[in-house]
C-alpha cells in the first residue's frame, strides 16, 4: 500500500478504505478510545487498547494522530474466556430448562439469571423487583412453601435446601411446576448467602401425572373386576394375584402368597392345569382357553374355575403366564356339559406418542387414533382426496409415487412430506405397514404418522448455520430468483445497499448478472467485484432446488491494492511521484539490471543517463542500510517478500540522505520474477521527525489535546510542561505544580515504587507503572504512567503520560465479580456439569474425555478427579454398557443439535437427566442431574400402569367404565363383542345402547342404583345389542368405584350367548331324556302287564283244564290268551322299532290331500257298509315337509277312530280339513259322534296303553304312536271334545319345515 | 266258612273272570260271583250287588281302578262302604302297589292269577 504524500483527508477524498471506519471516527470526532485486535509480525495476535488524538495544523487541517496504547491481551482473553465458560453453562441451563439465583442475606442483593426469568417469560428490565415478582409468581395454593423451607432449613443449620415442587405463575398467566433447590453458605455461623436453582419440571410432572392417572384407571379396572387374575412366572409360581381372585377363594393376600399352590389345586385336576401351561408356554400371546380345574377355597371346598391361560412373559410389562379364571361352580352344578366361550385375543396396537392409523380395503374401513386425530387437528378423518390436496404441491408428485411403490411393496416404508394445517404448514412422517389378514394376504395399510415440523425446523436450521455462519467474517449472501436477498450476514452489510432503512436490503447492480448466470447454469461460480474499494472474490452456488443462489465472498483487497499499485506503476512513477519527490525503480533480480526514473537519479544526485544495476545502487547505502537493503532485495527475490525500509544513502555529490524505499516482487508475464518499487527522499521527514517532539510539534496546543495527563519533568523533579488535564485532574494549579515535587502526586504508601520507577526511566531510558493520583483534595485515582527519558533544551528530562485506569479497574473488577459469580455458579449448582473432548478411533467416536467438570459432578457421580481422563478409565465397560448414549453424544458433536435425555449409567447405577450441547465440533457440555429416585418412582408406576394396562386390554372378557351418560373406557374385546370399534363405542354410545330395548328400564335403575350407592355390586343377564342389530346373551357384573374423584361404573362383559344357547339346547334334551325315559316306564310296565296278563290267564285256564280236561270252552279260551300273549309281545317289537325309527327317516314334500285320499280309499268299504258322509276340505297345493309313511299313518289311526268311536246311526259325519294358517299346516279330523270327557281322559288320551272303549279290541297303542310320529317331525297334536256333541283333533306342522317350531 | 257271600269281580279280562269264578267257587261253596268289566260298570251295579268283597282290577278301559275307588270314596251317603277291596292286577308298577297299600278302602294287593291258593290266603269265603 502507498499512501505516500497522501492527507488523511485523501483517504476520504479518493475513497481509500484501510481501517476506514476507525479512521473515520478518530477524525470526525478528533479523539477516539478503542480496542483493537492486532497482528504481531509472527502472525501472532494481540489486543491494544488505544486512545487517540487528532493533530491539526493552523489551518484546521489534520495532519496527524498521536495516540497511546497499552497491550491489554491478558484481560482481554480472560475476559473473552470467562464470556465463552459462562455462555457455555447458560446454554446448557437453556437446554437444561433451569435457571440460577442467589440471595446475599446481608446486603438482600438477589441476582436472578436469565434462564429463571425465562422459564417465567420475565425480561431483564420488565420488573424492578424480581425477587418479588418471583414471591408472588408462586402459585396461590404453593405460596410460602418454599420461604418456610428455606426458614426450616436455616433454623436447623442446614446447608442444603432440598428439592422442592411448587408451582409459579408465568407472567402470560401460564402456570408451570419448577423445582428449586438450594445451598447456604454460612459465615461465623450465620447464614450469608443462599444459591437456588430452579428448574422447570412441567414436562415431567404433565407426563407423570398422566401415567399415574392411567395406571390408576387400568388398575381400577383390573382390581375391580369380577373375574380372578393370576399372573404366574415361568416356573408356575404366582407373582401377582388381583383382589378379585383372592375374594373368589376367600383368601387374604398372606394366605394367598404362603399357600402351595399345589395343594390347592384338585389332585385329579392338576394334570391337565400342568397340560395347558404348557400348552400356553409353547404359544405366546395366544391364550389356553377354556381350561376347567377345581380349586379348595378357605372354607375347603372344592369350586371349579375356567381359566384362560396366556403366555405374556415377552410381552413387556406382564412378563408371565396370565390366569384369567371365573368361578364355575355353580354353571357346572347345573351341568356339565358347558360349552366354552373362546374369542381370539386380539394384538393390542397402541404405538404411544404417535398417530396410527389402519385402512383397510377389504372392508373399506379406515381407522384414525386419537393422536392421529390431535396432529391432523380434526375430530373427523377426511377424504383421500381431501388428505392428498392438504399435501404440500411439491410433495404430491413423491406422494403419488409412495402410494403406487405401497400397493407393491410388503415391506415397511417411509415417506416425509408436507402437510398444511389450515394455514400452518407441518413437516409429516408417515411409517406404513401392510395390513395382513389371518391368511396372510395383504388387505390394507396400517401405520404411524409422525409430526417432525420441530425436528425438520431444527435440522433446516442447522443447515442454515452451517451454510451461514453469521460470525463468517466474510460476506455470505442468499439471493432468491427475484434478487431480493434473504440472508446476509453482518459482514455482508457494507457491500449492500440500502436504499431506505427498515426495507430489505437490495442486491447491488454489479451482481445482478452473476447471479442470474448463477441462476442459468447449475455450477459453481466465480467472479471478482469490487465493492467500496474492496474486492471480493466471489463464489455463487446455487441450491438445488434452484431457487435461491449463495453467495461467498473472500476479502481479497490486499492483493488487489498490490496488484492495482503495480499496474498504476507508469502513473505513480510520473505524475504523483514527481510532485511527492517519489521515484519508481525495477529490477531484474536475475540479471542485476534495472531502471530508475528520474526522481530516483535526482535523489542519488547522479546525471540522467546513470545507467542503474544492482550493483552499483547498492554503493550508494550506508554500511549499515547496505547490509538490510541487500538482504530485503534477496528475500523479495527468493521468497517473494515485499519489504519497507528507511535507509540512509550516500549521493553521488557526497551528501547524507535519509530514504524509504519500497519494494514488491512481482511476476512479469513471462513467468520472471522482477522487483518493482517506489523511491523517496524522506530527509526532511526523518529530520522533522527527530524534532517534533521537542521543537516543532510540542505545542501547548497538542499537549493540551492530549487524552491524558502530559508532564515533563527533569531529573532533579522540576516540572518543565504539563498539560491542562494534569491540572484539572490533579486539582492543583498550574502555579502549584511548578512548585511541586513528582513524587508529591502520590500516596506514602507508593512512594517508594515511584521513586525507583522514575529512577529506572534515566538509567533503563523508559518505564511504565499503575499507581494511584493523588489530588489536591486526597482522592487516589488509579492511573497508568509511563516515562520516557528524553533531552529537552539540552537537560536530560523525563517525559510521560498519564491514563486514567479507574474504568479499566472497574471493568477488572466487574470481571472479577463476573467470574466469581459463575464460579460460584459453577460450584454451588446441583446440576454436574461437564465439559468433555469426544475420542474417535478410526473416525467413530468410541470415548469421551472430561476437560472440565464442576464439584456437583463429583457429588452426583461419586468419580474423583476425573478431568483429563476418559470415562471408560472412571467407568469401565461404560463404553459398551451405554454405547447408544455414546452415540448419541457423537451426534451432539457432529450436528450440534442440543439433546436431552435421561440415561442410565450402568457403571454408577444412577439415572441421569442429562442436557448436551456442541460449544464446537468434538466437544460438547453435559449437565445433568441425578434423577435415580423419581426415574425409579416413575419406572415403577410406569410398568404397574403398563401391566394393568396390558392385563386390562389384553382380557378375554370385555371391560368398560361409564359415566352416568357415556363410556370412559372399553376395550378392544368389549367394543369386539358388540361389533363397534373402541373409538365408536366412546364417541357415540350411551351405556344403555348396547342393550336391547326391553332391558333399557332395568338396566338404566341398575346403574342408578350403583351410582346413587344403594347397591354395591350388580351381577345379571342380559339381552345385549349388537351394531348390526342382532342380539347376544351377556353377563353383566359391575360396580362403583371412584375414579379420579368421579362416580363411574366398572365392570366386565361376558358374552354367553353359546352358553345360553347350549343351555337351552341342554333343557331340550334333558326334557327329551325325560320324555323318553317316562315313556319308557310307561312301554315297560304296559307290555309287561299285558304280558302278565295273558299269562296269568294261561296259567289259570291250564289248573281249570287239568281238573276238567275235556272242557272245550277252556280250551278256547286258553287259544284266545295265547293268541292275545302273541299280539302283545309282536307289538313291543313293532314299538322299539318304531321308536328307533322315529326322527331318523328323511323328510320329503308330501301332498296332504294325497294323503287323506290314500287313507279315505283303504277305509272305503267300512265308509260305504256303514254309510259314512266324508267331507274333505283340503287345500289343494298344501304339503309339508314329512315322512310320507308316517303322515298316511297318523291321518289312517285318526280317521279310523273317528269311523270306530266318532260315528253313530244318528250321526254319520266326518269332517276332514286341511289349510295354511300364517305359517302353519292345520289339519282337522273332526266327528259329532259321542265326544270324549276330556276332564277325565286328557292327560291318559296319548299315553301308551291307554283304552277308552271296553268293547273295542285296541291295545292302547294307535293315539301314542300318531303322537309321537307327528312331533318327531316338529308338529304338534291337540283335541277338542264335549261328551255328546263329537271330537276334533288338530295337527299342527310349521310350514318351513320341522327345524322351525311352530307358532301357536 | 259263610254262605251267601256275594263277591264281585271287577276286571274287563273276561277269561281272567271266567277262571276267578271258577276258583272262587270251588273254594267258597255257597259264594255268588257278580262281575262287571270295567269301573264305571261296577259303579252302576254296586248298590244291585250288594257284595261283601269286591276284586278289582287297575287297568280297565273306560274307568280304571284307581278312579273307581276315587268314585267310591266320593260316593258319599247312602253308599254301604262294610267291605273289603283287593287289588287284582298284573301290573308291575310299583306306584299301584304303594297307592295300594296307602288307599284306605283297599284291604290287600294280589298279583294275578287268582289261585285257589291265593283265594284261600285272602279268607274272604
Amino acid at each position: 500500500m502507498v499512501f505516500i504524500g497522501l492527507t488523511p483527508r485523501d483517504f476520504f477524498d479518493h475513497d481509500i478504505d484501510y481501517g476506514k471506519t476507525v479512521w473515520k471516527e478518530l477524525f470526525d470526532k478528533g479523539t477516539l478510545k478503542v480496542d483493537t485486535l492486532e497482528k504481531r509480525f509472527d502472525g501472532s495476535t494481540f489486543w491494544v487498547e488505544g486512545e487517540y488524538v487528532c493533530l491539526y495544523n493552523a489551518a484546521g487541517e489534520i495532519t496527524g494522530h498521536f495516540g497511546i496504547q497499552y497491550d491489554v491481551t491478558e484481560k482481554k482473553e480472560a475476559e473473552l474466556g470467562l464470556k465463552a465458560s459462562e455462555e457455555k453453562l447458560k446454554e446448557a441451563q437453556k437446554i437444561a430448562k433451569i435457571g440460577d439465583s442467589s440471595l446475599n442475606l446481608l446486603t438482600g442483593e438477589f441476582i436472578v439469571s436469565e434462564g429463571l426469568l425465562d422459564m417465567v417469560q420475565l425480561s431483564k428490565d420488565d420488573e424492578a423487583d424480581h425477587r418479588e415478582w418471583l414471591r408472588a409468581a408462586q402459585h396461590p395454593e404453593d405460596r410460602h412453601k418454599l420461604e418456610l423451607l428455606i426458614r426450616e432449613c436455616i433454623a436447623n443449620n442446614k446447608k442444603v435446601i432440598p428439592p422442592l415442587e411448587y408451582r409459579l405463575i408465568r407472567k402470560d398467566g401460564v402456570v408451570i411446576w419448577v423445582k428449586t433447590q438450594g445451598k447456604i453458605t454460612y459465615e461465623n455461623n450465620q447464614p450469608f448467602f443462599i444459591f437456588f436453582t430452579t428448574q422447570d419440571i412441567s414436562e415431567n410432572k404433565a407426563i407423570q401425572d398422566q401415567i399415574k392417572a392411567s395406571e390408576e384407571r387400568f388398575r381400577s379396572l383390573v382390581e375391580n373386576g369380577k373375574d380372578g387374575l393370576a399372573i404366574l412366572s415361568a416356573e408356575g409360581e404366582i407373582s401377582y394375584m388381583s383382589p378379585s381372585s383372592l375374594g373368589i377363594l376367600g383368601y387374604s393376600d398372606k394366605e394367598m402368597q404362603a399357600a402351595n399352590l399345589v395343594d390347592m389345586v384338585h389332585p385329579e385336576d392338576l394334570d391337565s392345569l400342568t397340560k395347558a401351561f404348557y400348552l400356553a408356554m409353547g404359544q405366546p400371546s395366544t391364550p389356553v382357553a377354556d381350561v376347567l380345574y377345581r380349586v379348595r377355597n378357605k372354607k375347603g371346598k372344592w369350586r371349579w374355575m375356567e381359566g384362560s391361560l396366556t403366555n405374556f412373559l415377552e410381552t413387556p410389562h406382564i412378563g408371565g403366564v396370565v390366569n384369567n379364571f371365573h368361578d364355575v361352580t355353580h354353571r357346572l352344578e347345573n351341568s356339565n356339559l358347558l360349552k366354552k366361550i373362546n374369542k381370539q385375543l386380539k394384538t393390542a396396537q397402541k404405538i404411544a406418542g404417535l398417530g396410527y392409523y389402519e385402512w383397510n380395503w377389504q372392508d373399506n374401513t379406515v381407522f384414525w387414533s386419537d393422536e392421529l386425530y390431535n396432529i391432523c387437528k380434526t375430530n373427523k378423518i377426511p377424504s383421500e382426496a381431501a388428505l392428498f390436496a392438504a399435501i404440500h404441491p411439491e410433495d404430491q408428485p413423491t406422494f403419488t409415487a409412495y402410494r403406487k411403490r405401497l400397493s407393491e411393496e410388503k415391506s415397511e416404508t417411509t415417506i416425509e412430506f408436507r402437510f398444511l394445517i389450515g394455514k400452518d404448514l407441518r413437516n409429516f412422517m408417515v411409517r406404513t405397514l401392510p395390513l395382513l389378514d389371518d391368511s396372510g394376504k395383504v388387505i390394507g395399510l396400517e401405520g404411524t404418522v409422525q409430526d417432525i415440523t420441530e425436528r425438520k425446523e431444527r435440522e433446516q436450521e442447522i443447515l442454515r448455520l452451517s451454510t451461514f455462519p453469521s460470525e463468517n467474517p466474510n460476506p455470505v449472501l442468499r439471493v432468491l430468483k427475484d434478487a431480493t436477498i434473504s440472508y446476509s450476514n453482518k459482514a455482508s452489510q457494507p457491500i449492500l445497499e440500502h436504499k431506505t432503512s427498515g426495507k430489505a436490503p437490495k442486491l447491488p447492480e454489479h451482481f445482478r448478472k452473476f447471479v442470474k448466470q448463477t441462476f442459468n447454469g447449475s455450477e459453481i461460480l466465480r467472479t471478482e467485484l469490487s465493492v467500496g474499494g474492496i474486492t471480493y472474490s466471489f463464489t455463487s452456488a446455487r441450491s438445488e432446488q434452484g431457487d435461491y443462489v449463495n453467495l461467498y465472498g473472500l476479502d481479497i483487497s490486499p492483493q488487489k491494492e498490490i496488484e492495482k499499485a503495480l499496474r498504476e506503476n507508469e502513473y505513480l512513477l510520473n505524475e504523483v511521484g514527481r510532485i511527492a519527490k517519489i521515484g519508481g525503480w525495477e529490477l531484474d533480480p536475475k540479471t542485476g539490471e534495472g531502471t530508475w526514473t528520474r526522481e530516483v537519479t535526482e535523489i542519488h544526485e547522479v546525471t540522467p543517463e546513470y545507467q542503474f544495476e544492482l550493483g552499483r545502487g547498492l554503493d550508494f547505502y550506508l554500511p549499515s542500510s547496505r547490509s538490510a537493503i541487500a538482504k530485503a532485495i534477496d528475500e523479495a527475490a527468493q521468497l517473494g517478500k515485499a519489504f519497507d525500509l528507511e535507509l540512509e544513502i550516500c549521493t553521488a555529490k557526497g551528501n547524507h540522505k535519509w530514504i524509504r524505499i519500497i519494494g514488491i516482487p512481482v511476476l512479469t508475464d513471462e513467468g520472471e520474477v522482477r522487483l518493482r518499487g517506489s523511491f523517496q527522499d524522506i530527509t526532511v521527514l526523518k529530520n522533522a521527525q527527530n524534532n517534533i517532539l521537542l521543537e516543532k510539534e510540542l505545542s501547548d496546543n497538542i499537549i493540551n489535546s492530549l487524552p491524558g495527563t502530559f508532564y515533563l519533568y527533569t531529573t532533579e523533579g522540576k516540572f518543565l510542561r504539563w498539560n491542562k488535564n494534569f491540572e484539572k485532574v490533579t486539582g492543583y494549579s498550574g502555579e502549584e505544580i511548578a512548585a511541586m515535587h513528582p513524587i508529591q502526586f502520590f500516596h506514602d504508601s507508593e512512594k517508594e515504587l515511584l521513586t525507583e520507577k522514575i529512577g529506572n526511566v534515566f538509567v533503563a531510558g523508559e518505564d511504565s507503572v499503575d499507581a494511584h493520583f493523588l489530588t489536591k483534595s486526597g482522592q487516589m485515582i488509579p492511573y497508568y504512567f509511563t516515562g520516557k527519558a528524553i533531552s529537552y533544551d539540552g537537560e536530560t528530562c523525563l517525559m510521560g503520560v498519564g491514563i486514567d485506569t479507574s474504568e479499566r479497574k472497574k471493568a477488572l473488577e466487574a470481571l472479577k465479580h463476573s467470574e466469581e459469580q459463575y464460579r460460584s455458579l459453577f460450584e454451588n449448582m446441583n446440576e454436574g456439569f461437564a465439559l468433555c473432548k469426544m475420542v474417535y478411533e478410526k473416525g467413530k467416536a468410541v470415548d469421551f474425555r472430561y476437560i472440565q467438570v464442576n464439584k456437583a459432578f463429583e457429588d452426583i457421580t461419586g468419580l474423583k478427579n476425573p478431568v483429563g481422563k476418559k470415562v471408560s478409565e472412571l467407568i469401565p465397560g461404560v463404553e459398551q454398557a451405554n454405547h447408544e448414549e455414546i452415540a448419541l453424544l457423537s451426534r451432539v458433536c457432529e450436528t450440534g443439535i442440543p439433546e436431552r435425555f435421561e440415561v442410565k449409567v450402568e457403571g454408577l447405577n444412577v439415572w441421569l437427566s442429562s442436557s448436551v450441547f456442541s460449544p464446537k465440533k468434538g466437544f460438547f457440555v453435559s449437565m445433568f442431574q441425578d434423577v435415580t429416585e423419581r426415574k425409579l418412582a416413575t419406572i415403577a408406576i410406569e410398568s404397574s400402569e403398563q401391566r394393568f394396562r396390558a392385563l386390562v386390554e389384553q382380557s378375554l372378557t370385555g371391560i368398560y367404565i361409564f359415566d352416568k351418560e357415556k363410556f370412559v373406557y372399553v376395550n378392544d374385546h368389549f367394543a369386539d363383542m358388540f361389533g363397534y370399534r373402541v373409538d365408536e363405542v366412546l364417541e357415540t354410545l350411551k351405556p344403555t345402547d348396547v342393550l336391547t330395548e326391553s332391558e333399557y328400564a332395568r338396566s338404566s335403575d341398575l346403574i342408578e342404583k350403583r351410582l346413587t350407592g344403594e347397591l354395591d355390586f350388580v351381577h345379571y343377564v342380559a339381552k345385549g345389542l349388537k351394531k348390526d342389530g342382532t342380539t347376544i346373551w351377556v353377563e353383566i357384573h359391575g360396580s362403583k368405584i371412584d375414579l379420579q374423584g368421579k362416580n363411574v361404573i366398572t365392570g366386565t362383559v361376558l358374552d354367553i350367548t353359546d352358553r345360553v344357547n347350549s343351555e337351552h339346547a341342554m333343557k331340550e334334551l334333558l326334557k327329551t331324556t325325560t320324555d323318553q325315559n317316562t315313556r319308557l316306564k310307561d312301554f315297560s310296565f304296559i307290555t309287561s302287564h299285558n304280558i302278565r296278563s295273558s299269562v296269568s290267564n294261561i296259567l289259570g285256564l291250564t289248573e281249570l283244564l287239568i281238573l276238567d280236561p275235556t272242557n272245550a270252552e277252556y280250551l278256547r279260551m286258553l287259544r284266545t290268551s295265547t293268541e292275545k300273549l302273541d299280539t302283545t309281545i309282536r307289538n313291543i317289537n313293532e314299538l322299539i322299532h318304531f321308536e328307533n325309527d322315529l326322527g331318523e327317516k328323511g323328510l320329503i314334500d308330501y301332498n296332504i290331500l294325497q294323503s287323506v285320499n290314500n287313507v279315505l280309499a283303504q277305509n272305503n268299504q267300512v265308509i260305504k257298509e256303514q254309510g259314512l258322509d266324508i267331507r274333505t276340505n283340503v287345500e289343494k297345493h298344501l304339503s309339508i315337509k314329512c315322512v310320507p309313511a308316517y303322515l298316511d299313518s297318523i291321518l289312517q289311526n285318526l280317521v279310523t277312530n273317528a269311523i270306530k268311536y266318532g260315528t253313530t246311526e244318528r250321526s254319520n259325519i266326518i269332517e276332514i280339513n286341511g289349510q295354511k294358517v300364517r305359517d302353519n299346516i292345520e289339519l282337522q279330523i273332526k266327528d259329532y259322534g259321542s265326544g270324549i270327557d276330556l276332564d277325565r281322559f286328557k292327560d291318559k288320551l296319548f299315553k301308551i296303553g291307554s283304552r277308552f272303549h271296553s268293547s273295542s279290541e285296541g291295545q292302547g297303542l294307535g293315539l301314542y304312536m300318531s303322537k309321537r310320529q307327528i312331533e318327531s317331525m316338529g308338529g304338534d297334536i291337540e283335541v277338542e271334545s264335549q261328551p255328546g256333541k263329537g271330537t276334533t283333533f288338530k295337527v299342527y306342522f310349521n310350514a318351513k319345515g320341522p327345524e322351525n317350531f311352530f307358532d301357536r | 266258612m259263610q254262605k251267601g257271600r256275594r263277591i264281585f269281580l271287577i276286571d274287563d279280562d273276561e277269561i281272567f273272570l271266567m277262571i276267578s269264578t271258577v276258583n272262587l267257587k270251588t273254594v267258597c261253596s255257597g259264594v255268588e260271583i257278580m262281575t262287571a268289566t270295567n269301573g264305571e260298570e261296577g259303579l252302576l251295579q254296586l248298590n244291585s250287588a250288594q257284595p261283601n268283597v269286591i276284586l278289582l282290577d287297575v287297568n280297565m278301559p273306560v274307568m280304571g281302578g284307581w278312579e273307581f275307588l276315587e268314585k267310591l270314596s266320593g260316593a258319599g251317603i247312602g253308599v254301604n262302604l262294610d267291605f273289603p277291596i283287593y287289588i287284582t292286577t298284573s301290573s308291575v308298577d310299583p306306584e299301584d302297589k304303594r297307592r295300594a297299600q296307602l288307599h284306605p278302602l283297599v284291604k290287600g294287593f294280589i298279583e294275578k292269577p287268582l289261585t285257589a291258593e291265593k283265594i284261600r290266603e285272602m279268607e274272604i269265603c
